[in-house]
């Protein structure tokens, strides 16, 4: 029998023989026998998951406080009835609930002659404080990013959304690793369809532990597709303002980013800044979020496209420069395009491996020396390492987008310098097909461009104003379309 | 697998380096000069190069064989601001340079002898035929408008010649130089868009803008010419008047006299149902000047 | 196949259309314009048979029997075997000269091939999207044109039946949209009304520049529009025809992959299987061996068999069943 489902035999010498056996010796494993009301009993805990202090003073204490008992059973029950202890108080009948509460830094309290036994929550395991998020950065957005305990993630949750509507569903994951995964919703916000499958989704993921969102993503979105159809973020305010739109939140504990259900695409040029400055202003700024997009993606690309097979579309005095600049370059443009790229990745990859103290000389290594080296020895031309420059900023403007646009730039640049810029409407259909049939539980991620929604419109093609946006009511059950 | 395959198909051929020429190995021709009736002279001028190439061959794919060979790199026409024709060779050439090797449809055409221009600095000489379209000095001579005015029932197009002269040059290479006065007419005949001032007997006279209206009336063109002038008096706006009427009526003598129709009139006789080619009809001009 | 909603239909129906409009063959005259209304007249007479089906909440979808499929199968190869031919010939060769035609027809395929796997809701999306493209490539054909353009030339007479009969041979869409009115939902008719309706204004767009911009040159020139696109210049001194190879690739593979995935769905009706591959095959086959002129004739003298005859049979066979019944 495994231990996952294995009762709790009546003895307390029994009882601890298996946890021994069990545990194989384990040595973070800490039983400590005590009389409590005149019954023989034991407390299991694990070392460092529990704070010794608060364990002293909340159960220790009024536990040997508890005059003399009948029996284990009217312990248990004069416990659970007249001492508070700890309001995470769980009652455990098999070793798997055990082990799993033991290693979630909770004190077991085992009795003689008992089959179940009590669990109380005093974790006291370090966790990293709350701090502001290392990516996602706002200027007047909240300094606070979710942490790796779930518990924590979830109180911030509630601290800005006191309402009872918002509801947590806690559900265990991973065999071996028994993770707390919790789905967060608005009752009223969220389509049934959408929590139905996504339940059914997890329900049906075999994962032996789960350490990062990427871990259930793949249950979440649909397969075969470059463009994420879920997103992740690390700021609780965000993340509230998703759950107000319907969708569903989806918490790993151990892991500061929360997965959010379904994602569109116009998202990933929404901050939370643009919600605070004038809408004219912030409509600007999304334009030019757009225009950024467009460029990282398409400038190298159609600078090679148009150098290699077009030139007529260069005014003539740009044309005389680049070929002053290429006139000495070993490699054609395409390759060179493809080569500073790859560069550019190298570095970016290294500094963000390399520990903090190194990272800086990296950049300035990168960055400085080779780019400087590469065009004073003539392997990359000052045009096209300005392009490269330019495009890669840009690229700095949707992050979110990064890992698309970076695979994507380099086959523009392959489509343009092979083929012009026939090559590169070809490719650019084939990506807006991949793009268009990418949805997510019926929630096409092109909305609301396609299907076109104008209601929509003062949200992504400009930003109206909150006095204009707060009777909107909107839920992205009005994009929800049946699924192909 | 497959999914692997095109990848690495994709880079493997890209590294062969077949990505087409690199823009430095092409030589971006800034005049092109075309001449010869039975062997084709074909002179070309880079950008940034002092001296023009001369080739003799059969025909234009020939002679950009040629070229390319003698400059070493391919010959890119796409950014060419002058072509220079002496008449020898017109509309069939021409529209070949234009749809099958890429000829900027913008360029400006020159009469003239290809080989004696072409030895100059051919910027200098775009940007002055630019400003002299600019200010009313000559009309707007873009290749366009000369092949679609060689394409028409009188195969006549009008060409700016050497020191700001105008010529009426036919498909079949013969041509007509107009006199000054007809040179000027031309100008107000065809307008461009700018404002610009002149000298007349009365003093100097600013051209605010200028409107011109055509129309077909019992089978005679009527061209109505409207000058809004800036701060002009009375004496100055008849000066002004009487000359533009005196130098468009030149224009119109001498255009029907050389058989030709480069104001448009083939377009206001077909819109009237006339058959066109022939004896060119009357034309009235008319000019109010405000 | 799924649904798709009303404007996302229009836009599926419209792209292709656009880009039977950038290839019109030549032109006649002012006339010309007057002939190209009369002729969206007669298609929407065409569509009155299966309007009124709608109308009368009867079902759109009358292509049930396995013939009526293999027909409009056919059409519709015929058809895409039409739009290969003209991307050879209509597009300028400086246009094509990186890729080479045949690469180009090539790497088209392949694309369309991916394309028409993606399904009816993605092409529909797709297609909404690309209107916008197609927006901005108008936009920028006005401003390019917008210099050259005299009004006199409209004047010009002549050229209505042409225009109309020219009209008529580039209406191929409308038997695709009685395949996917099916999918539309309330309101499809007035989608394929209204793409009637635009596609009309587009070519009236397009012969306005041509007859006003283009000057001799375009009204000499087969395929007009190509022409103009090298005379027109938003930019001084440049060419700029190569934007607009952009909008025409797009445009093209909107095409190819609606008439594949029409064809697709019907031929998988008949119960033939990997449809989509096979129908591009089949319309690059026909394209290379039968002659364009008779090509082109065949799918004009199609259209309105296929757009109004075959509905209007069937409606008056409803009609008759109905009254046996009563």
């Amino acid at each position: 029998m495994s231990y996952e489902t294995r009762p709790l035999p009546p003895d307390l010498e029994e009882q601890l023989a298996v946890l021994r056996q069990i545990a194989d010796g384990s040595d973070d494993l800490l039983i400590d026998p005590v009389t409590v009301g005149g019954i023989r009993c034991a407390v299991v805990c694990c070392e460092g998951m529990l704070s010794t202090a608060i364990a002293t003073e909340l159960i220790i204490e009024p536990l040997t406080a508890i005059p003399a008992m009948p029996d284990s059973t009217a312990l248990l029950t004069h416990i659970q009835t007249h001492l508070l202890l700890s309001f995470d108080r769980v009652v455990v009948r098999s070793y798997g609930d055990l082990f799993r509460l033991l290693h979630s830094g909770f004190a077991i309290l085992l009795a003689q002659g008992q089959t179940m036994a009590l669990a109380f929550g005093v974790q006291g395991y370090d966790k990293r404080s709350i701090s502001e998020p290392s990516g996602e950065a706002d200027l007047f957005g909240a300094h606070e990013g979710f942490t790796e305990a779930i518990r924590t993630n979830m109180s911030q949750l509630r601290r800005r959304m006191k309402t009872p509507l918002l509801k947590f569903e806690l559900r265990v994951m991973g065999k071996l690793s028994h993770t707390d995964v919790c789905l967060c919703y608005l009752t009223d916000r969220v389509p049934p369809q959408l929590l139905r499958r996504i339940r059914h989704e997890l329900d049906a993921a075999e994962l032996d532990t789960i350490l990062s969102p990427g871990y259930l993503q793949p249950f979440l979105e649909r397969r075969g597709s470059m463009f994420d159809s879920v997103s992740t973020t690390e700021r609780p305010d965000v993340l509230v303002s998703k759950l107000l739109e319907g969708r569903v939140a989806v918490l790993i504990d151990g892991n500061p980013f929360a997965i959010v259900v379904p994602k569109l695409l116009v998202e990933s040029f929404q901050t939370l800044d643009d919600y605070n400055y004038k809408p004219y202003y912030a409509t600007f700024i999304r334009w030019v979020k757009y225009l950024a997009f467009l460029i990282t993606l398409l400038l190298p690309a159609v600078y090679t496209a148009v150098s290699v097979h077009h030139p007529e579309l260069l005014n003539r005095t740009l044309l005389m420069l680049l070929t002053r600049a290429e006139a000495e370059e070993p490699l054609s443009l395409p390759l060179e395009a493809i080569g500073a790229f790859l560069m550019f990745e190298i570095i970016r990859e290294a500094g963000l491996r390399l520990p903090k103290v190194v990272g800086g000389a990296v950049s300035i290594v990168g960055g400085i020396i080779i780019g400087d080296a590469a065009v004073a020895s003539g392997l990359v031309s000052t045009p096209m390492l300005t392009v490269v420059a330019i495009s890669v900023t840009a690229g700095f403007i949707v992050p979110d987008l990064s890992p698309v646009i970076t695979v994507l730039r380099l086959l523009f640049i392959a489509a343009g310098g092979l083929w012009g810029l026939y090559g590169i409407g070809l490719l650019g259909m084939a990506v807006t097909y991949q793009l268009c049939r990418t949805e997510d539980f019926g929630f096409p991620v092109t909305a609301p461009l396609s299907p076109l929604y104008l209601r929509s419109m003062r949200d992504v093609m400009t930003r109206v104003g909150f006095r204009r946006m707060q009777h909107g009511n909107f839920t992205v059950e009005e994009y929800h379309e049946q699924d192909q | 697998m497959k999914r692997i395959c095109l990848p690495v198909c994709l880079l493997l051929f890209l590294l062969t380096g077949c990505a087409g020429d690199a823009i430095a190995d092409r030589l971006y021709t800034q005049a092109i000069g075309l001449s010869g009736k039975d062997t084709l002279q074909f002179t070309i001028q880079g950008f940034e190069e002092e001296d023009a190439r001369t080739v003799y061959a059969d025909g234009i794919a020939d002679a950009l064989r040629q070229e390319e060979a003698e400059a070493g790199g391919r010959i890119f026409l796409g950014h060419t601001e002058l072509l220079c024709l002496d008449g020898s060779r017109t509309s069939d050439t021409v529209r070949m340079l234009l749809f099958e090797q890429g000829l900027s449809p913008g360029c400006k055409v020159l009469y003239a002898s290809p080989g004696e221009l072409l030895r100059r600095d051919s910027t200098e000489y775009v940007h002055a035929l630019r400003m002299a379209e600019k200010n009313g000095l000559l009309p707007a001579t873009e290749l366009s408008t000369v092949l679609g005015e060689w394409l028409g029932a009188w195969e006549t197009a009008l060409l700016p010649a050497q020191d700001r002269k105008l010529v009426l040059l036919h498909r079949d290479g013969t041509c007509v130089y107009l006199s000054e006065e007809a040179a000027a007419g031309m100008c107000w005949l065809r307008p461009g868009t700018g404002s610009f001032s002149m000298t007349t007997g009365a003093g100097d006279a600013e051209i605010r803008s200028l409107e011109l209206t055509k129309t077909m009336q019992d089978g005679q063109g009527q061209y109505h010419i409207r000058l809004v002038t800036q701060d002009a008096d009375d004496a100055l706006r008849r000066t002004l008047k009487d000359r533009v009427q005196a130098e468009c009526e030149a224009a119109v003598r001498e255009m029907r006299d050389a058989g030709a129709d480069v104001i448009g009139l083939q377009t206001l006789m077909e819109a009237a149902g006339m058959q066109s080619g022939g004896t060119l009809p009357e034309v009235a001009v008319t000019v109010t000047v405000t | 196949m799924n649904k798709i909603s009303n404007l996302q239909l229009f836009s599926i129906l419209l792209l292709p259309g656009a880009w039977s409009i950038l290839c019109i063959p030549a032109l006649y005259g002012g006339g010309q314009l007057l002939g190209a209304a009369a002729g969206c007249g007669i298609q929407l007479l065409l569509c009155v048979p299966v309007f009124a089906l709608a109308r009368h909440g009867r079902e759109t979808d009358f292509l049930r029997q396995k013939w009526l499929c293999c027909l409009y199968a056919l059409f519709f190869i015929l058809w895409g075997a039409r739009s290969l031919t003209l991307m050879h010939t209509a597009a300028p060769r400086q246009l094509l000269t990186s890729p080479g035609h045949v690469t180009a027809a090539v790497l088209l395929l392949l694309t369309c091939l991916y394309t028409s796997t993606a399904g009816l809701k993605a092409t529909a999306r797709c297609a909404v999207l690309m209107l916008g493209v197609l927006g901005v490539t108008l936009v920028l054909l006005v401003v390019g044109a917008w210099r050259r353009v005299e009004l006199s030339a409209l004047s010009v007479r002549g050229g209505f039946s042409q225009g109309m009969l020219t009209y008529l041979a580039l209406g191929g869409e409308l038997p695709a949209a009685w395949v996917l009115l099916q999918h539309a939902g309330t309101g499809g008719c007035r989608a394929v009304g209204a793409y009637l309706l635009a596609k009309l204004g587009l070519c009236l767009l397009v012969l306005f520049l041509c007859i006003t911009a283009g000057g001799r040159l375009t009204s000499e020139a087969a395929y007009p529009l190509f022409t103009l696109t090298v005379l027109s210049q938003p930019f001084a001194g440049q060419r700029a025809d190569a934007v607009y190879l952009l909008a025409f690739v797009m445009l093209c593979v909107m095409q190819m992959t609606l008439l594949t995935g029409v064809t697709a769905h019907l031929l998988e009706r008949t119960g033939i299987r990997h449809t989509a591959p096979l129908s591009l095959l089949l319309m690059l086959l026909l394209a290379w061996l039968l002659p364009e002129q008779g090509v082109a004739t065949l799918t004009a003298a199609l259209i309105p068999i296929l757009a109004g005859g075959v509905p209007l049979v069937i409606l008056m066979m409803q009609g008759i069943k109905r009254s046996v019944r009563a």
